[in-house]
């Protein structure tokens, strides 16, 4: 059953539509991608599932109804406008947040110091928040977001500000959460963490839904015919089924004729004892995908 | 509502551990303690003592004056006059002689027909103007002590004939001397004092309002609890805090003052009524809410503490009111004006207060203006709870009257894009 039901949610905040007419699902136990350019109503979707924005016409859904009070405690959520009180000691604030989530406060403290200790924050967690460095306030605004063990996780770009160390730790603590059944919002620029950690994606744009679906299919929908090799030694000029050979750095692009498949071309390449290390279906980079098509709809929209 | 005693009980750890505020709150009341006690050490315990006169003519030599009575009307000297300083002589050549060898500094001459002319002479030996105005006095003193028999009950009552009581139809009013320096300063201090403990508890309120969202916490907030409760956990901490700043604050004045009615020697008119402190407390904790929800509507409205704290000017006019009109409200506390600010809910915590200070205030006045807080506070509360939604706290705006006072009535204002 799905953790989050959108379904044909529209908000306008006076001339702008800032989300148009949105449906989508967000299952447990995945990583869910929300991307969008800057603009494109991805915040917007985020306060109306949190209740924070009521949609002006659409249905939400949210932990199996529409969202109260209670509901609010089984959610973790990261605002991209990142947010701690500055001048009380971290223990406190973490632990007062905890509270506002429900947490009893034995359980508070000995959840907190685990994730201090795993965070690398329980040296510092008796120096105010203002101290603390931006890293270390973004892994402390983390462990607000976790604590309470919610069964649905949204967070605004979780990497900004961190140093690849961090990255890795806290991208290891969302696919333990993934694991663990919990569903994850993701939000974030970085298309290259999308697609090393998103399960599933939502692509908006102007507030639409502009591509949805499992990074897999969305990639090769997007894939080209076209396959990269990396052979130990030069290839040759003409492989039966390719069109052209392109070399890049290292590697080729072999680009196949009309009818070939890849697989009868790798048999080709074997056959005529061409020692390959690598052999790979060139699929575009989510980058690629994300600026095609925000680009063709700008296009539409303006032609 | 359990997050609203979540909130309530963070506001005021938060302000309770913060190191400014504590101080704030222990030396206030410390300061004024401190010297009221090296005044009464200085003073040892004398308040009688008279400060010299900024005039006072310089100290002469020790010599007594003499005086020469031929009209036979000194018959006695006052209790008060020094008579070793005021010396008869039988005769004019006495005296003279006296005033030669320097045992005297000089001699009154009462003549024979002073009955007729009214005129006395004064002889020295040489000129000084000031100390002999000085004398002068002093022999008319006993000139007319002696006219009048050298009675004492007659010449006092010669010298204040009449001794008008003042009695004031106002309910158990309670005459005072309005000559007293402290006639003014006591209800002028208690004003103040009233003035800054509404204003700190409901700049905490504002603070704490516009940090959240300066410090971007109000998102996360929202997304764990309703904006109301949130309100309401505010108004009830920071209330407690100010509530217990108040009854310390004004405890320890009224102690010092009690105490201090030995050493500064305040007539009982002047002290404090009982009753004061509950008062008090009843107004302070209706200012506080009007002015706090106020504030918390200011702090919801723009993007930072800075531009809150700019913002705080309009919402101090009303109480300014009745602190700039003081004097008037301490001469003439049951005229006119001072009886409608009492009853305006935004100038009456104050106006109150200053009356009370000064005497009493009728009951119907004190629940009238109860009733029309209340209401107020209902009301105010309302609209702010109204602008403690998510498209007022998670944008700032710039501060205007017009604004605010749309916003509270609920009218949908300015940018809304999230």
């Amino acid at each position: 059953m799905a953790i989050i039901t959108a379904h044909n949610i529209s908000k306008r905040f006076g001339e702008t539509q800032a989300v148009d007419q949105l449906s989508f699902e967000v299952q447990p136990g995945e990583i869910f991608g929300l991307l969008g350019p800057n603009g494109a109503g991805k915040t917007t979707s985020i306060r109306m599932i949190l209740d924070i924005f009521q949609p002006d016409s659409g249905e939400i859904s949210v932990l199996d109804g529409p969202m109260n009070e209670e509901k609010k405690n089984h959610i973790g959520y990261m605002p991209e406008e990142r947010g701690l009180y500055q001048d009380i000691p971290l223990e406190r604030c973490l632990l007062f947040l905890a509270s506002l989530k429900g947490m009893d406060s034995a359980n508070a403290k000995s959840q907190l110091e685990t994730y201090l200790r795993h965070l690398d924050l329980y040296d510092v967690r008796d120096k105010k928040v203002k101290e603390l460095s931006k890293g270390m306030q973004q892994k402390a605004q983390l462990i607000a977001t976790l604590i309470h063990e919610p069964e649905l996780v949204i967070i605004d770009e979780p990497f900004t500000s961190l140093d690849p160390v961090n990255t890795e730790i806290v991208k290891k603590l969302l696919e333990q959460k993934r694991d663990e059944g919990k569903a994850i919002i993701m939000s974030t620029h970085q298309m290259s963490q999308v697609e090393e950690l998103c399960n599933r994606i939502l692509l908006i744009n102007h507030g639409q839904r502009v591509l949805y679906g499992t990074l897999q299919d969305i990639q090769s929908q997007f894939a080209s015919r076209d396959i990269l090799v990396t052979p130990l030694t030069e290839l040759p000029g003409v492989i039966e089924g390719v069109a052209e050979v392109k070399k890049l750095n290292g590697r080729y692009r072999l680009i196949l004729d009309q009818d070939a498949q890849p697989n009868q071309i790798l048999k080709n390449m074997i056959q005529a004892g061409i020692e390959i290390t690598q052999f790979e279906i060139a699929t575009p980079p989510l980058n690629q995908i994300f600026i095609e098509v925000v680009r063709q709809q700008e296009r539409a929209q303006n032609g | 509502m359990k997050k609203i005693w979540l909130i309530f009980k963070a506001e005021f750890i938060n302000t309770f551990t913060r190191k400014s505020f504590l101080l704030t709150l222990i030396l206030v009341p410390l300061v004024p303690a401190l010297i009221l006690g090296a005044i009464s050490l200085f003073s040892g315990g004398e308040s009688e003592t008279e400060a010299p006169g900024l005039f006072q003519p310089p100290q002469e030599s020790p010599l007594p004056d003499g005086y020469v009575d031929q009209a036979g009307i000194i018959s006695n000297l006052p209790a008060w006059v020094d008579s070793s300083m005021l010396m008869p002589f039988d005769n004019a050549d006495d005296a003279k002689n006296a005033v030669q060898s320097g045992e005297i500094s000089g001699y009154y001459l009462i003549p024979l027909d002073y009955l007729e002319t009214g005129s006395i002479s004064y002889v020295t030996g040489d000129y000084r103007p000031f100390s002999d105005l000085e004398k002068s006095g002093m022999i008319d003193v006993i000139i007319r002590y002696n006219l009048l028999g050298a009675d004492m009950r007659l010449f006092e009552a010669y010298n204040s004939p009449l001794r008008v009581e003042q009695v004031n139809l106002a309910p158990d009013e309670v005459v005072r001397d309005q000559s007293h320096p402290l006639a003014f300063y006591l209800p002028y201090g208690v004003t103040m004092l009233f003035y800054i403990l509404i204003m700190t508890s409901a700049s905490l309120m504002m603070n704490s309002v516009a940090k959240e969202k300066e410090n971007r916490v109000m998102e996360i907030m929202m997304s764990s609890v309703d904006p109301k409760q949130m309100l309401a956990g505010k108004i009830l901490g920071l209330g407690l805090v100010g509530l217990i700043q108040m009854v310390l604050w004004t405890g320890s004045a009224l102690l010092m003052l009690n105490l201090g009615s030995n050493t500064l020697n305040i007539p009982a008119s002047l002290l404090l009524q009982s009753g004061f402190l509950f008062w008090g407390i009843i107004f302070f904790v209706l200012g506080y809410l009007i002015y706090a929800s106020l504030m918390a509507g200011v702090g919801a409205l723009v993007p930072n503490v800075k531009e809150a704290s700019q913002a705080t000017f309009y919402i101090i006019i009303p109480i300014l009111i009745p602190l700039l009109m003081i004097s008037m409200i301490i001469e003439t506390p049951h005229a006119p004006l001072p009886v409608i600010l009492s009853l305006i809910p935004l100038t009456a915590p104050n106006t109150i207060m200053t009356r009370l200070a000064v005497g009493a205030v009728p009951l119907w006045q004190l629940l009238t203006a109860v009733v029309l807080m209340i209401l107020t506070i209902i009301l105010l509360i309302r609209g702010v709870a109204g602008m403690f939604r998510a498209q007022i706290l998670l944008t700032g705006q710039k501060f205007s009257l017009g604004l605010f006072i749309k916003a509270l009535l609920g009218i949908e204002t300015g940018p809304q894009r999230s």
